[in-house]
């Protein structure tokens, strides 16, 4: 970096990066703030296992507190997180780890909504024909390759383009369009009787 | 227009297209094929369903007390001096690895020992993840894509 005027033109996350790493730790609460939510979020969907979606972010923001002393705002900030987030994450699915510690959703859910379909009630019909869909998505986004997960959520609840979620999987652009392709097309035919 | 199904490179454009992704001159191009085309209108229905469930699973709260254990494990951090190890240059600290397992694995005492072939598989599992980890420390300033253009539109 050169100056403040080249620090001006950075963006907002690459700039509070900066100060966390010339020691400003309000700067760090800031980062913290801004993806925390979304960060959680998006490890909640890829693990699907509450505690370990706790966990992983912790570690996420310890790495990044971390490594701050080596930070070079070259690459955007929220694609460096998703990268050490998606990184620890299949990491954590490849090892099974989730198997062993933490309720998993499937534990939580399993066959509650099918059950309860009894209830001839139309509202309660709809609402629970609702949950059985959503139910039934879950665990199609849980039957996915990790990869082809990791992509699905970038994509659609980070709202990443296909060039962002390459870097974040240290994958070709065209790699990703084949892994999205291929999982929205099992998505698209595994629901399909509650559709 | 082609239709999109046919052609690998536009079938992009109904991923798009389902999650409003699409400029209103493209959005309009394509559903004038779509009434004529009942295999992207069924495509584009279906991922619009896969679309609206995606919407509808909500994800878990944060616990309050995130930040508060965050900076927690931090601090215990900045408590605890830093192994002098960890101060080595990446390259080297993953060649000193990477030369340990070898050797280890070569060595008389490893032939000799009673390890199954699945601790083997296990340790040099190990290995790989310290690896792995010493590259996503790296992560951070030698992102692959530093200096990469913008993200491309569909």
């Amino acid at each position: 970096m050169n100056g403040m005027a080249s620090v001006a033109a950075l963006e907002p996350d690459a700039q509070l990066m900066l100060r966390v790493r010339e020691g400003d730790a309000s700067s760090f609460t800031l980062l913290l703030e801004r993806y925390r939510t979304p960060l959680i979020h998006y490890l909640y969907r890829l693990v699907q296992n509450q505690a370990i979606a706790e966990e992983l972010p912790q570690e996420v923001f310890l790495r990044v507190y971390r490594a701050r002393g080596h930070y070079e705002p070259s690459a955007k900030f929220a694609t460096c997180l998703y990268r050490i987030a998606t990184h620890l994450a299949l990491n954590h699915l490849r090892d099974g780890r989730n198997e062993r510690g933490g309720q998993s959703l499937d534990e939580e859910t399993a066959g509650l909504p099918l059950r309860q379909l009894a209830d001839r009630r139309p509202t309660i019909e709809q609402n629970l024909l609702e949950e059985a869909r959503r139910e039934q998505i879950r665990r199609a986004v849980a039957a996915l390759p990790p990869k082809q997960r990791a992509a699905v959520l970038m994509h659609k609840y980070l709202e990443m383009e296909y060039a962002q979620i390459a870097r974040v999987l240290n994958c070709s652009e065209s790699a990703v369009k084949s892994l999205l392709f291929r999982a929205y097309e099992k998505l698209r035919t595994r629901p399909a009787h509650l559709a | 227009m082609r239709c999109p199904i046919q052609t690998s490179e536009n079938a992009e454009l109904l991923l798009a297209y389902c999650a409003r992704k699409l400029t209103p001159e493209t959005r309009a191009v394509l559903e004038r094929h779509m009434e004529r085309c009942p295999e992207c209108r069924a495509f584009a229905q279906q991922q619009r369903a896969v679309w609206e469930a995606l919407d509808a699973w909500e994800s878990a709260d944060v616990s309050e007390d995130f930040d508060a254990r965050l900076f927690a494990r931090i601090e215990r951090e900045r408590r605890t001096p830093s192994h002098p190890r960890l101060r080595l240059p990446v390259p080297v600290a993953a060649a000193s690895l990477l030369l340990a397992a070898v050797l280890w694995l070569r060595s008389p005492w490893w032939t000799a020992a009673p390890e199954t072939e699945e601790t083997a598989v296990v340790e040099v599992e190990s290995v790989e993840a310290a690896l792995e980890d010493i590259e996503m420390l790296r992560s951070l300033e030698l992102l692959a894509c530093a200096g990469a253009p913008g993200p491309a539109r569909l």
